[in-house]
């Protein structure tokens, strides 16, 4: 019986060939769109579950408040991790990771040595690769990191430094300070190994001087903590809550010298309505569950896009399914004829229906396969849409492989019953007259299914457009400073004293305009420390304490990268201003002050030195426009109020033959500083990368948009074929009777075109909701625009309108005689 | 007795009235017989025929079907009647288009769950006694209409019926190809095959051995 089945399903997809056509391409493409999505998501939900006991690994975080600031962190104080360890018996062991700003390795000893920046080098605990075990090729994982001199890199540091020589036992230099460092451990390659912790080298946090210095500290957060709970601890939430619990007792004992050495009373801290809180955060939430918690050690990203993405799956699948019943409803009229013969010669509805599902089931398997060969070809360029290195393999391991032959059964249900169930629902009788499909009921639900397809086609245009210009928005909005024509160079600290005269020669080039040095750079974070603003009698009440962001700059940083100040001044070489402070508006305001200009803040967290404030800043962003605008501080580089040993080289150019004159700036640089690579970046690129995330959605959101509009294009192509071919004869004696190809256009078109406007009817509240939805996660964001709606309707009326143009056409213009004669 | 209507009434509501397609008809068949319908077109020859193939309704009255009282059956239990006991022969031969000559034969074997080496020779039995095993991997489209018509009888007789119910079987043919057909009926007959046929000529009526005149749905006397 089956072998029957398959038979006529196979002579069916023949003989229909449109029809198969459309249907397998549809749902291919459906099964793409589901495959592909459904790997990107398992990619990001697999982040970090691979380490060892991963379910009992913790991130240890902060949340605090000062003043109107509030924060969460994924960073600790240094101490944090031991005290844990010391005070609660179910915290087994802690690591800490700290990210340097040096990245620079060297390799010396070959005949031509090797110097480059990596991207990423992290200074970690010894007992690291114990507590996260990123799997080692090379080394013992409990001793590798033991010795303060050692360092443990991935196979492409490996490569790119010794070529094909072992690395172990090789010696790297390190930073400016050249310090030796002995590969103690190779990785396996990493490249694909998901975690939000990544690297490409590690090396142990000993070598650090700043943080042995502030190991005292319980306000200086610049470290990663990750503990190891017992299985006892970890297992049950009511312990872990009660673990949790006892935090607060521990902080207020341990963090009190800390906060009385920066003049800070934990006690009288707290009565101010501030707080100072640690808390745990599962290893595995930290990927996609870490929205506002401020790190830039671990790759975070909104576990929300991930729904976005899920539910434009389920609807291109779903779409690919009405077309199914869609094409096969309206072929009725053609079947109706062997189901009424079969009835008679004895089948009962039973057997119809697993003839029916049989036939999607053939229909499912070409376009699996189908599917399966579109995925191979796409990958790659998908790939490079999402920055990942997804392989067709993760299919075949794990639950993935389930999923998917879930969703095709679930295409095969949805596609396949309710045409079986109509299909076979006929009078014999009936059937055999070829009267079975002209029911109302049944193009009710046609016309409803196309409804359906193209509120989901319309809202994902509308969704998509308002998405773009937003981020339109967010590159284009004025950010407080001129991002264009920025060139930033880093590593400028290599430079030590010789950056005046550095400065001095590029000013001198042809093509700069201005070039300034400065601790920090936008996009790239700041120093933050908390100062003490003093009452005056004019102004006696303001807050006294206040946390604030800074750079250290020069005068020239001002003009460079176009800050505009709103009142009092910049730094000047005719003052002495290594005891002055420009604040932002924000700052200013946050203070309370209204007179800002000769006011004066105090420094615990340094020498209690007072420093006066001599301009005030128009507020800009420091980061992205997801960020609000903190307040934030310039202090004269002459200051040396802190020690960040960053500093970059910021030029304002003209814009005129950059090529060469980035040339010539490479020229100079080498010239006095030989070691160090030669690395620059303009503002503008910083800015946009800032928005990668935000970008990748928003193609992936395009791509899968388009793929969706196909699918429903597909539908509507089969429909209208199918209509026209129906009434074929109609239009002969229409056009006999002397009507124009135009008027039979419309007699075909016009009932689509009402179905695709009662669609955009719906799809307008669905849209607007979502999307203000998706908006409030920026500070900075658009009104909803209402073009998007009119384009999004403009654009789907055109789409419907030449498919149905095309199949109109085709048979308005047929000969009449001909189709007269065709029954 | 093979079958056995009482009174039946069929009809359907047309501006709040009823049309009477079938009007008081009794009927008795014995096995064996050769009933040849009659009537004028719309006298309700196909209807009558439907209702005895138990495969349209009607509203009142009683059918008797060897025995089992087809009027308070279910669908299910009426439908393995049927399809145990009766064969049908369509004046447009109604043949799978997408099925050849053989899979067209073999449909009706199909449903009845018969293994696939009986199906074999069972259906081999037919083509050949229909001297049509040359055309058995040709598609309907690739026969003449008098052929066509006798795969269809041969599809009717393949599940070994009791009864052919036959709805004007030559009414597409010509008068040669017509005679064919019901030349084989009557050996179909003589072999012990109960048949009813409409029809509308007098020539093949007189195949039968008994004729039913139809006027609006009443029998009428001859
Ligand atoms: N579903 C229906 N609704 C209304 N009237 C119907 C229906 N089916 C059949 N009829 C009517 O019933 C009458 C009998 O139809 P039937 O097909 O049985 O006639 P017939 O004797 O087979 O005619 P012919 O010799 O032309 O085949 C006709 O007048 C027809 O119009
Ligand atoms: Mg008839």
């Amino acid at each position: 019986m089956l072998r029957n089945y398959i038979k006529i399903a196979w002579r069916n997809i023949l003989r229909y060939k449109t029809n198969s056509v459309l249907n397998i391409l549809g749902l291919a493409i459906g099964l793409v769109s589901v495959m592909l999505i459904a790997l990107y998501i398992q990619n990001e939900l697999s982040y970090d579950t691979q380490f060892d006991q991963a379910e009992r690994i913790y991130r240890v975080n902060m949340k605090g408040k000062m003043g109107d600031n509030s924060f969460y962190a994924g960073y600790t104080p240094p101490p944090a991790g031991d005290a844990l360890v010391d005070q609660f018996p179910e915290i087994e062991s802690a690591t800490r990771i700290y990210q340097p700003d040096n990245t620079k390795l060297a390799y010396e000893d070959a005949a031509n040595p090797k110097v480059f920046n990596e991207s990423e080098i992290l200074a970690v605990d010894p007992n690291f690769l114990e507590v996260l075990s990123y799997p080692l090729q090379k080394g013992d994982p409990t001793t590798c990191l033991q010795e303060p001199n050692s360092i443990v890199i991935t196979p492409q540091i490996a490569q790119k430094y010794f070529g094909d020589i072992n690395p172990l036992g090789k010696t790297l230099a390190y930073g400016d300070g050249k310090k030796s460092l002995q590969v103690t451990g190779v990785f396996e390659d990493l490249t694909q190994y998901p975690a939000s912790v990544k690297f490409d080298a590690l090396m142990p946090v000993a070598n650090f001087n700043d943080v042995t210095y502030f190991n005292w500290s319980w306000v200086w957060l610049n470290m990663a903590t990750y503990v190891k709970l017992t299985p006892q601890a970890s297992t049950h939430p009511a312990s872990l809550t009660r673990l949790q619990s006892r935090f607060p007792e521990m902080l207020k004992v341990q963090a009190a010298p800390a906060f009385e050495r920066i003049g800070q009373p934990f006690e009288e801290f707290l009565e101010k309505g501030n707080y100072w809180k640690l808390y745990l955060q599962p290893l595995s939430d930290i990927h996609l569950y870490s929205q506002g918690i401020t790190s830039s050690i671990t790759e975070q990203h909104d576990v929300k896009s991930l729904y976005i993405l899920g539910i434009i799956a389920l609807f291109i699948v779903i779409l690919a399914c009405v077309n199914f019943m869609n094409l096969s409803t309206v072929q009725s009229v053609k079947r109706s004829k062997e189901i009424g013969i079969r009835k008679v010669l004895g089948s009962q509805r039973k057997q119809l229906i697993k003839q029916f599902m049989t036939e999607v089931l053939c229909y499912t398997f070409f376009a699996t396969i189908l599917a399966f060969i579109m995925i191979l070809l796409i990958l790659p360029v998908f790939n490079g849409l999402t920055g990942k290195d997804l392989h067709i393999q993760a299919f075949f391991d794990g639950n993935l492989i389930l999923l998917i032959v879930g969703i095709i059964v679930f295409t095969i249900l949805l596609a396949g019953i309710y045409p079986a169930f109509f299909l076979t629902s006929f009078n014999p009788i009936r059937a055999l007259k070829g009267k079975a499909a002209k029911t109302t009921k049944s193009s009710f639900i046609r016309n409803g299914l196309v409804v359906f397809q193209f509120f989901i086609a319309i809202t994902l245009i509308i969704c998509t457009l308002v998405v773009f210009s937003q981020l339109q928005y967010t590159q284009q909005k004025d950010l407080g400073f001129g991002k264009d024509r920025v060139l930033v160079i880093n590593n400028a600290e290599s430079l030590g004293s010789s950056a005046l005269s550095f400065k001095k020669e590029l000013i001198a080039l042809a093509g700069v305009d201005e070039a300034s040095s400065s601790s920090g750079m936008l996009t790239r974070g700041e120093f933050g420390d908390f100062y003490t603003p003093k009452p005056t009698a004019d102004e006696p009440n303001i807050t006294t304490d206040i946390s604030l962001s800074s750079y250290l700059v020069d005068d020239a940083f001002i003009e460079t990268l176009g800050l505009e100040v709103k009142v009092g001044r910049g730094f000047d070489k005719r003052f002495k201003d290594s005891l002055s402070v420009i604040l932002n508006e924000t700052a200013a305001a946050q203070i309370g002050w209204k007179n800002p200009i000769g006011k004066q803040i105090r420094y615990p967290g340094g020498n209690m030195e007072y420093y006066t404030v001599v301009g005030v800043l128009k507020d800009f962003n420091l980061e992205s426009l997801h960020t609000p605008i903190q307040p934030f501080a310039l202090f004269a580089e002459e200051s040396q109020s802190y020690d960040t040993r960053t500093s970059f080289i910021s030029l304002k150019i003209s814009g005129e033959h950059t090529e060469r004159l980035i040339n010539q700036v490479q020229d100079l640089w080498k010239s006095y500083s030989e070691n160090t690579p030669f690395e620059y970046s303009f503002l503008d690129e910083d800015l946009a990368y800032a928005y990668q995330e935000d970008q990748r959605l928003a193609s992936l959101f395009t791509v899968f948009t388009i793929l969706a509009i196909f699918v429903a294009c597909l539908g509507l192509f089969g429909l209208i074929a199918f209509t026209a071919q129906q009434r074929t004869k109609e239009i002969g004696v229409r056009k006999v009777l002397g009507a124009s190809i135009s008027s039979i256009v419309k007699l075909l078109a016009i009932n689509f075109l009402k179905l695709v406007v009662l669609a955009l009817i719906l799809s307008v509240p669905v849209a607007w909701f979502a999307m203000d939805n998706w908006l409030q996660d920026f500070a900075y964001r658009i009104d909803i625009p209402i073009w998007a709606f009119l384009a999004a309707g403009a654009l789907a009326l055109a789409i419907a309108l030449l498919t149905v143009s095309f199949q109109a056409i085709k048979v308005a213009i047929a000969n009449p005689v001909k189709s007269l004669r065709t029954d | 007795m093979l079958l056995q209507l009482n009174h039946i009434y069929k009809w359907v509501k047309q501006g709040g009235k009823r049309v009477f397609l079938l009007n008081d008809i009794s009927l008795q068949v014995k096995e064996g017989e050769f009933i040849s319908i009659m009537g004028p077109s719309g006298s309700g020859k196909s209807t009558l025929l439907n209702v005895i193939g138990m495969l349209d309704e009607f509203q009142e009255g009683e059918y008797d079907f060897l025995d089992e009282s087809v009027h308070t059956l279910k669908e299910k239990h009426r439908s393995k009647l049927y399809k145990e006991y009766i064969g049908f022969v369509f004046q447009a031969y109604h043949l799978i288009d997408e099925l050849t000559v053989y899979e067209n034969i073999e449909t009706p074997l199909l449903y009845k769950n018969i293994k696939s080496a009986e199906r074999k020779a069972l259906v081999a039995d037919m083509l050949d006694r229909f001297n049509i095993v040359g055309k058995k991997d040709l598609f309907p489209a690739q026969l003449s209409g008098g052929q066509q018509q006798l795969v269809g009888i041969a599809r009717a007789l393949i599940a070994k019926p009791k009864l052919i119910l036959a709805d004007e079987p030559t009414g597409n043919l010509n008068s040669k190809q017509g005679e064919e057909i019901m030349r084989l009926f009557k050996e179909l007959n003589q072999e012990g095959v109960t048949i009813i046929q409409a029809t509308h000529s007098e020539s093949n009526a007189e195949y039968g051995n008994r004729i039913i005149n139809l006027l609006d749905g009443s029998k009428v006397k001859a």
